[in-house]
């Protein structure tokens, strides 16, 4: 069983730049109503570069981890850069197999984070 | 039939020896019985029905229709042709909403459902009328039915309600529910949502008093993609069929149709008739058992896994949580019917079904690290999204049994969550 590797269980129970920040560029919080997933993300830009992300989620240990690391993954990133990233670059960087089920936990928070940045 | 044997008689467990199957509430598993008989009709008997007049196509018709004599003795319904072959429980529902409630419910009319059903007996209605008026779940998982009569008005024209909880695994008190709104207006008719009910336990539709019953083969050891609508002959006469094409009409004309009569009205196109024989074998497994014995073993099933899984630190448990002794004129009996004849601890108005959250675990983790255990359960809101709310939390995870599991299944979950809690608690 590799889905809650060490990793991914340090970031579910750690969350690396939980929070909310103020005075931001962009703020949305999405949810998967069929599991009751819910991440709301605040966004500051300095320019075309993302300069810090903090986020509130309610979830299963995937989606959280997920959000952690992606926090992490985006910082310092241009816009256009995460607007890129799909399922691959999500799965690449939780590093474990996800099943068709558990995708869309996996994925929930880049989700939020691109329509954040659209706004 | 013992236990054990039982179980041998399901190829998927000898193919998946470690399988701890609880997810019998989303489908059962299939005995060699019935997928034998699929195989045999496709191999040596296939044809279609109600057409060929040759021997091979009057066989085939005269099995499916054997099936048909056999699910109206199955649920007692006094004539066959109140039996409808449909896709599922989901399409019987429709077929209802469809045929019966656009010509008889009006935009002023009401509909009662209970906060408790399935997506499938409640967005068919909310699609038809938005007059719909909820039977309220009270913190024990019971209907409060002291709301019936105020619920209840002259413009109520039909109360769709489930046999037994898809989530809570309450077993509604059909008969005296429908006793009381027939005795508050003798016109509403009622749907039954047997899906959970028709498997586990003698469902009579004389003795329940509705009007409609709608249930799955696959939920009943039967295969996928058939299903059940049991409805007045006169009800049913005067419902308009809503699939049109093939077998479902008596003359065609260039201007118009004349439809059939029933039940083949309202089975146009060739209907799943492989499927529909694999039913037939599914209730002869289930009569060879006996439903009465299915319903008290897995009764006591219920009230040993309801005890297991209370004793688990930090466990929510949804519905009626009462363990009762049985003494031989108890409830119990009266839903089994069967004389036990001696004192049995049974779980008051459930049967089969517990779902639950373990507190700080998400009920997808939950079911992923029981999943790699190979225990099968459901995570989510078990397609009633209303209940849920009502439960104040997003999704639970629910076990739910059938005449396979045993006490050492329910050992092996309730040890498959200390694993959960050992890994996903935060112990640093």
């Amino acid at each position: 069983m590799n889905l809650y590797r060490q990793n991914i269980l340090d970031h579910y129970h750690h969350p690396r730049n939980a929070g909310e920040l103020k005075d931001v560029d962009c703020k949305i919080s999405l949810d998967n109503p069929l599991c009751g997933d819910l991440i709301a993300v605040t966004v500051k830009l300095s320019g075309d570069q993302i300069k810090a992300i903090k986020y509130q989620a309610i979830g299963c240990a995937v989606s959280i981890a997920a959000m952690s690391m992606l926090s992490e993954k985006a910082k310092d990133q241009s816009v256009a850069e995460v607007q890129s990233w799909g399922e691959k670059e999500i799965l690449e960087m939780l590093g474990i197999e996800v099943s068709a089920t558990r995708l869309k936990c996996a994925m929930l928070g880049l989700r939020t984070l691109q329509k954040c940045l659209n706004k | 039939m013992q236990l054990k044997t039982i179980k041998t008689q399901f190829p998927i467990f000898k193919h998946q020896p470690r399988l701890v199957y609880l997810d019998n509430a989303a489908t059962s598993q299939k005995p060699a019985m019935v997928i034998n008989r699929i195989k045999d009709f496709y191999e040596k008997e296939n044809a279609a029905v109600h057409r060929g007049i040759y021997p091979l196509s009057e066989n085939a018709t005269a099995e499916f229709e054997a099936v048909r004599d056999k699910v109206a003795r199955f649920i007692g319904a006094e004539t066959s042709k109140e039996i409808i072959f449909t896709s599922g429980t989901t399409e019987s529902i429709n077929l209802v909403a469809s045929g019966w409630g656009r010509k008889n419910i009006g935009p002023e009319d009401e509909i009662v459902v209970t906060e408790m059903e399935h997506h499938a007996n409640f967005v068919p209605w909310q699609e038809l009328n938005s007059n719909l008026k909820f039977i309220p779940v009270d913190d024990n998982g019971q209907l409060q039915l002291d709301q019936l009569a105020k619920l209840l008005t002259k413009k109520t024209k039909l109360v769709a309600l489930t046999y037994i909880s898809n989530v809570l695994g309450t077993i509604n008190p059909v008969r005296e529910i429908i006793n009381q709104i027939k005795r508050i207006n003798p016109k509403c008719l009622v749907l039954v949502d047997g899906a959970q009910a028709v498997p586990h336990l003698p469902v009579n539709v004389q003795e329940l008093g509705c009007d409609f019953l709608a249930f799955s083969a696959h939920k009943m050891l039967g295969p996928t993609g058939v299903g059940v609508l049991w409805g007045r002959a006169e009800i049913l006469e005067a419902m308009e069929p809503v699939k049109f094409g093939g077998g479902m009409i008596s003359r065609v004309e260039r201007g118009r149709a004349i439809w059939a009569s029933v039940p083949a009205k309202f089975e146009g196109g060739t209907p799943n008739i492989a499927g529909v024989i694999g039913l037939g074998a599914a209730i002869d497994f289930l009569n060879n058992v006996g439903l009465a014995n299915i319903c008290q073993q897995e009764a006591q099933l219920t009230a040993y896994a309801l005890e297991k899984l209370q004793a688990i630190d930090g466990i929510v448990i949804y519905g009626s949580q009462e363990l009762e002794s049985c003494g031989c004129k108890c409830g119990r009996c009266q839903i089994c019917k069967l004389e036990c004849g001696r004192e049995l601890k049974l779980c008051k108005n459930r049967l089969g079904i517990i779902s639950f959250n373990i507190k700080g675990i998400h009920a997808h983790d939950v079911a992923q690290v029981l999943g790699d255990a190979g225990i099968a359960v459901r995570a989510g809101h078990h397609c009633a999204m209303p209940l849920h709310q009502q439960l104040g939390v997003p999704a639970s995870v629910r076990m739910s049994m059938y005449l396979y599991n045993s006490r050492e299944d329910v050992d092996l979950l309730a040890e498959g969550i200390g694993k959960v809690q050992k890994v996903l608690k935060n112990n640093q």
